[in-house]
């Protein structure tokens, strides 16, 4: 039984280029693990977790991690539909806000990519910040 | 090439051990369904996809599931930090105890070693795709079997995540499937 399967796909036709998609805010696409209304199926009466940032820096982490995700899955659709005008706009203002938070999260905070401007210190910063697998809370404290 | 980004791509806090969840999670990273199944599927597929948006969505997918591997092993890596040798005997890892301690090894939930034999590239890109349609399934219905195995929220959070990436990726798939139909079946 294919019970959480039946929903309207991007679109069933390659000549049909979806000109007014339905998208959900970074924030509620970010919890959900997806930007695509329509794609969206939820499991049973499991309500997606609910991401509390509880300090200054989960709070920038978190909206870092939003517009990462979302300029990412319309990444996805970009490449099957790249004439979408729509789409392009909000990849590209997702895009932009995740370069942002990334330059002004390394600054404050660390290194979360090896060609930050951050690393330019003594010790080393790249080993010295925790690894994402011993995280606690939402973000590499 | 790839670069590392120091953040897993949806947060993971596990703050309960859990060695019996982690015996069933692990198929995740190393069962026939899981993550790095998908991950080296895609990303050896790609490479005779017929045009770029096959090539493109392949590496764009196949490089989000390195991201899942990172995300399940590091579940697994909290379920069982600290457990002990008598709790990991208990749980039924004595085996695993005796191979990798507490360490990492992609297997599936009955302790089977990953294999490259999990997938298959014929070069024929619509059979290709098809399997990779399947493979979002199956893990989709992996995902919901472990959802239904645990009842703790800082496990179901991220797996209901994951969940709903295996239905935005097949229809990705599903979409390409259509387009290289229409184009090779002229």
């Amino acid at each position: 039984m294919n019970r959480n399967f039946n929903y309207n796909y991007y679109s069933n036709n390659m000549d049909r280029e979806m000109n007014n998609p339905k998208f959900f805010t970074e924030k509620e696409g970010y919890l959900r693990g997806n930007m695509f209304r329509n794609l969206y199926s939820q499991y049973k009466n499991y309500e997606p977790q609910v991401l509390r940032a509880t300090t200054e820096q989960e709070e920038m982490f978190l909206k870092l991690s939003e517009a990462e995700f979302a300029a990412h899955d319309l990444n996805l659709y970009l490449d099957l539909y790249p004439n979408d005008g729509n789409a392009i706009d909000l990849f590209n203002k997702y895009r932009k806000e995740a370069n942002r938070l990334m330059m002004e999260y390394e600054e404050k905070y660390g290194p979360i990519l090896i060609s930050s401007d951050s690393l330019n210190t003594s010790p080393f910063l790249w080993q010295t910040l925790i690894f994402p697998w011993n995280m606690e809370g939402l973000s590499n404290v | 090439m790839f670069k590392y980004a120091k953040r897993l791509q949806y947060p993971i806090n596990i703050k309960k051990k859990d060695i019996n969840m982690a015996k069933q999670l692990i198929t995740q990273y190393g069962g026939s369904n899981g993550e790095l199944a998908a991950a080296l599927r895609y990303l050896n597929q790609r490479y005779t996809m017929p045009d770029e948006k096959g090539q493109a969505l392949l590496t764009d997918i196949g490089t989000e599931e390195l991201a899942h591997v990172e995300m399940i092993s590091t579940m697994v890596y909290q379920l069982l930090k600290d457990a002990t040798v008598e709790e990991m005997k208990e749980a039924g890892l004595a085996s695993n105890y005796a191979e990798h301690r507490n360490a990492l090894y992609p297997v599936d939930s009955n302790g089977v070693p990953f294999t490259v034999a999990y997938f298959a590239t014929t070069g024929d890109p619509l059979a290709d795709i098809m399997e990779d349609m399947a493979a979002e399934q199956k893990a989709r219905a992996v995902y919901e079997n472990l959802i239904e195995l645990t009842d703790d929220p800082d496990v179901i959070g991220p797996l209901l995540w994951l969940r709903q990436r295996e239905i935005v990726h097949y229809n990705a798939f599903e979409d390409l499937f259509n387009y290289y139909n229409k184009m090779l079946n002229k």
